[in-house]
């Protein structure tokens, strides 16, 4: 009978284990997550560095997020694509889990919605860097932070952050009504501790929205795979679409 | 065989039940444990399937055991075409049927007529509850499960809403959408609806342009016998803000509503098109702003098209509402009008302990920012400011629940990691407990007198992945005691509701991924206490049977 007696109270055992776990309070991740940060004086010049070094690029691939948090959900636009500057992009969307694409030549122009292409405004910088240096220079921030080391990735890289707002570079930006007020944002920047060249850009801010509240928006993009050679022709359906149409 | 005619016709049945008892044990156990306790919950279930098996005879054992793994697979099998089409699904039952009663009249050593039985028994299980929804029965009762079949893959989650119901008070209905199916000729009669109402003309045509992909808003309410669905009328839907059903994918799409014949209808548009968000993108030193822009056009957009549609004008809560800059309404007939930096109001709540009098306050919300602010009769003034940072932003995605009875609610955020606050009577805010896990997540509150029941969706305790399982949790002496836990993944905009009963808590979901939604109700009969008592017996009694068989020889 002994072996029962085991048995059974393996079986109180583990019903004890099932009832009994209870979620204690851990301040721990909160603490994890606070930015250990300290003010860099010549950060800015650094950055500024950073996006100097980039202006050898000629071809890079990006990989990057828009995610919006608001109420109950966090809703994400993902990119990823291949630029060759100046002015040839081909980039694959993913917006509310359906698909899109985005072919641009020159002045040619189109991107495609469910299934089909359809003509499109051309994207006049395709060089993310040059609107932060514009930033870095017409709204430059008060204090730069230098953040602990981090791999992104694989590769190794000095992160800055600082916040600012984009004043001047609001007119004429995409999407924004004439009357508009800048938003404040916190920009973190990786820098590729090899090259020296920007890695990573991170963009957060909020916005107070009527009937919905806050609105927190977080865009990231990283650079990669540059100076590579890429094939950017235009893909065969948009080809095949205007030629039989 | 000595067995009686009556222990014969008792067969059947009681295999049924078996075979129900272990699809049932399988699904709110051995799921269970796999998923909170990863490998050590392996471990456990093969310690209870070693348990299981040793306590049967050996005569019996390969039966037994055959058996119940023929019944687990079967409900597998059966579940792995449930999301077919009809016709599809009645081919491929009948080709499931054919191979398993083969093979089973093979392997298992039951009549394939018993085995013929047992299939259909679990199938008609899963056609009451679809397998993977079944282990929501390890704490609720299933009210309701409503297929509403999304048009296209755009909508993850479909939003769903309860409402006080205008023909029964005191109690709700749900509102929700519902993939719509073109009719015969409708094409024919928006065309000349278009035509009849020249205002109306562009956003008719275009639902029609987006008729495939469009979507009935309707509205559900107990009948006699069970939930019946009815299209939703403007007068009730006129009550709701744009913001219940309006916040598909928000802000990259935007939702259009419309009226066609007495019917409200929804399509979906993004709200800029690939390029330009891409040329958003480009120019990250301005992202914030034209991001930030496009999500208030959009609102702007969807608010006035839900005012056309619907007429409702002001969106209140608990009498008040926020206008140019001013909380304004009345409350306990008192007009109030504050300055406040909120936009939205979070609701009216006692956020003070009792101790400092038992006032009403109201919660609003800012950019980043929520304010508690004293009602009347006490003079209006901010008691207490709460500010997000970036990383820690505050958004809406807050619940309110009086934890230990106190009358006193506290605020629980859903920052990451999830955190409760409360305040003191001095108006500064206490951190009464913080998530260890970043995946977790506060969705609701049931009321109950000792200290409302925090209903949650959070990870398993031994597995580093985030997918979050139900849960509900009280406030017990600085830890969530956990009550009950439902491993279920896929619950999102939950809703503390009642729907069927005025006295009954009950809890209404939308299933990420499932397009369907759930009403949960409190239980009749505990089956998660029956199933494991139905283990616990046949431990006993198989265990008293090898006794007695090895006295008797």
């Amino acid at each position: 009978m002994k072996r029962h007696s085991l048995i059974w109270t393996g079986v109180v055992l583990c019903s004890a284990l099932l009832t009994g776990c209870n979620l204690p309070s851990d301040p721990s991740l909160l603490t994890q997550l606070a930015v250990q940060r300290q003010p860099d004086p010549t950060g800015a010049q650094k950055v500024m560095t950073a996006i100097q070094n980039m202006n050898d690029v000629s071809t890079y691939q990006l990989k990057a997020n828009i995610q919006v948090a608001s109420g109950r959900f966090v809703r994400t636009v993902d990119f990823y694509g291949s630029v060759q500057l100046p002015n040839i992009v081909y980039m694959d969307e993913t917006i509310g889990g359906a698909n899109y694409l985005v072919y641009q030549n020159g002045s040619f122009a189109y991107q495609n919605t469910s299934g089909k292409w359809r003509p499109m405004q051309p994207i006049t910088d395709l060089a993310p860097w040059h609107s932060m240096a514009n930033l870095l220079v017409t709204d430059p921030p008060k204090v730069v932070y230098k953040l602990p080391d981090q791999t992104v990735v694989s590769w190794y890289c000095k992160v800055y952050q600082f916040q600012t707002a984009a004043t001047s570079a609001v007119i004429g930006a995409p999407g924004t009504p004439a009357h508009s007020t800048p938003h404040q944002a916190l920009y973190t920047v990786w820098v590729d501790a090899h090259s020296g060249k920007l890695r990573q850009i991170e963009v957060q801010s909020t916005v107070g929205v009527p009937g919905l509240g806050t609105a927190s928006i977080d865009a990231t993009q990283l650079y990669f795979g540059r100076n590579g050679k890429l094939n950017m022709v235009a893909p065969s359906d948009l080809v095949t679409q205007i030629e039989r149409p | 065989m000595a067995e009686s005619k009556l222990l014969r016709m008792l067969k059947t049945p009681f295999m049924i039940v078996y075979a129900l008892w272990a699809v049932l044990f399988y699904q709110l156990t051995f799921t269970a444990w796999t998923l909170e306790y990863s490998l050590l919950g392996v471990l456990f279930v093969l310690a209870a399937s070693v348990a299981f098996i040793y306590a049967f005879p050996r005569g019996d054992r390969k039966v037994v055991v055959r058996f119940t793994l023929f019944s687990v697979m079967t409900s597998v099998g059966i579940a792995s075409f449930a999301s077919e089409p009809l016709v599809w699904r009645i081919i491929d039952f009948v080709v499931f049927l054919v191979l398993a009663l083969i093979l089973g009249g093979f392997l298992v050593g039951v009549k394939t007529r018993r085995l013929f039985v047992v299939i259909i028994a679990i199938t008609l299980l899963q056609v009451w509850v679809p397998l993977g929804d079944l282990s929501t029965l390890a704490y609720f009762d299933i009210r309701y499960i409503g297929h509403l079949a999304s048009p296209d893959s755009q909508v993850p989650s479909l939003p769903v809403v309860a409402m006080p119901d205008p023909t029964r008070p005191g109690l709700q209905e749900i509102i929700t959408l519902r993939g719509h199916r073109p009719v015969k000729s409708e094409a024919q009669d928006l065309i000349d609806m278009a035509n009849a109402d020249p205002a109306q003309a562009t956003s008719i045509l275009n639902a029609l342009k987006e008729l495939q992909n469009s979507y009935d808003v309707i509205a559900i309410r107990p009948g006699r016998l069970r939930l019946i669905t009815h299209y939703a009328t403007t007068q009730e839907l006129s009550q709701l803000p744009f913001s219940s059903l309006g916040l598909v994918d928000f802000p990259f799409t935007t939702t259009h509503f419309l009226n066609v014949a007495n019917r409200t209808r929804m399509y979906l548009s993004l709200s800029a098109g690939p390029g330009s968000l891409l040329s958003m993108l480009m120019s990250p030193g301005t992202v914030a702003t034209s991001i930030a822009n496009l999500s208030l056009q959009t609102v702007t957009a969807e608010q006035s098209n839900w005012k056309s549609v619907t007429g409702h004008s002001v969106d209140q809560t608990d009498g008040l509402s926020i206008q140019n800059g001013y909380l304004t309404g009345t409350f306990n007939g008192v007009p109030v009008h504050f300055r406040t930096a909120g936009v939205a109001v979070l609701g009216v709540h006692h956020m003070l302990p009792l101790s400092v009098g038992g006032g009403s306050q109201a919660v609003v919300e800012g950019n980043n920012t929520i304010q508690v602010v004293a009602l009347p009769p006490a003079r209006p003034h901010v008691i207490a400011t709460m500010q997000g940072s970036y990383l820690h932003p505050l958004t809406m995605d807050v619940v309110f629940a009086d934890l230990t009875g106190s009358h006193q609610d506290a605020l629980l955020v859903n920052t990451v990691p999830a955190q409760i606050f409360q305040l003191s009577s001095t108006g500064s805010w206490q951190r009464l407990w913080v998530s260890g896990r970043d995946s977790f997540r506060f969705e609701t509150a049931f009321k109950r007198p000792g200290g409302d029941l925090l209903i949650a969706n959070s990870p398993s305790l031994m597995n580093a992945a985030k997918t979050r399982y139900l849960g509900g949790y009280l406030y017990r002496n600085g830890q969530l005691v956990r009550v009950f836990r439902v491993y279920h993944g896929n619950f999102v905009d939950l809703h503390t509701v009642h729907v069927s009963s005025a006295s009954q808590t009950e809890l209404l979901t939308s299933v990420y991924s499932h397009q369907e939604i759930m009403l949960l109700g409190p239980q009749v009969l505990p089956w998660l206490l029956l199933v494991e008592a139905g283990y616990g017996l046949a431990l006993i009694v198989g265990i008293v049977r090898r006794v007695k068989g090895r006295r008797s020889a």
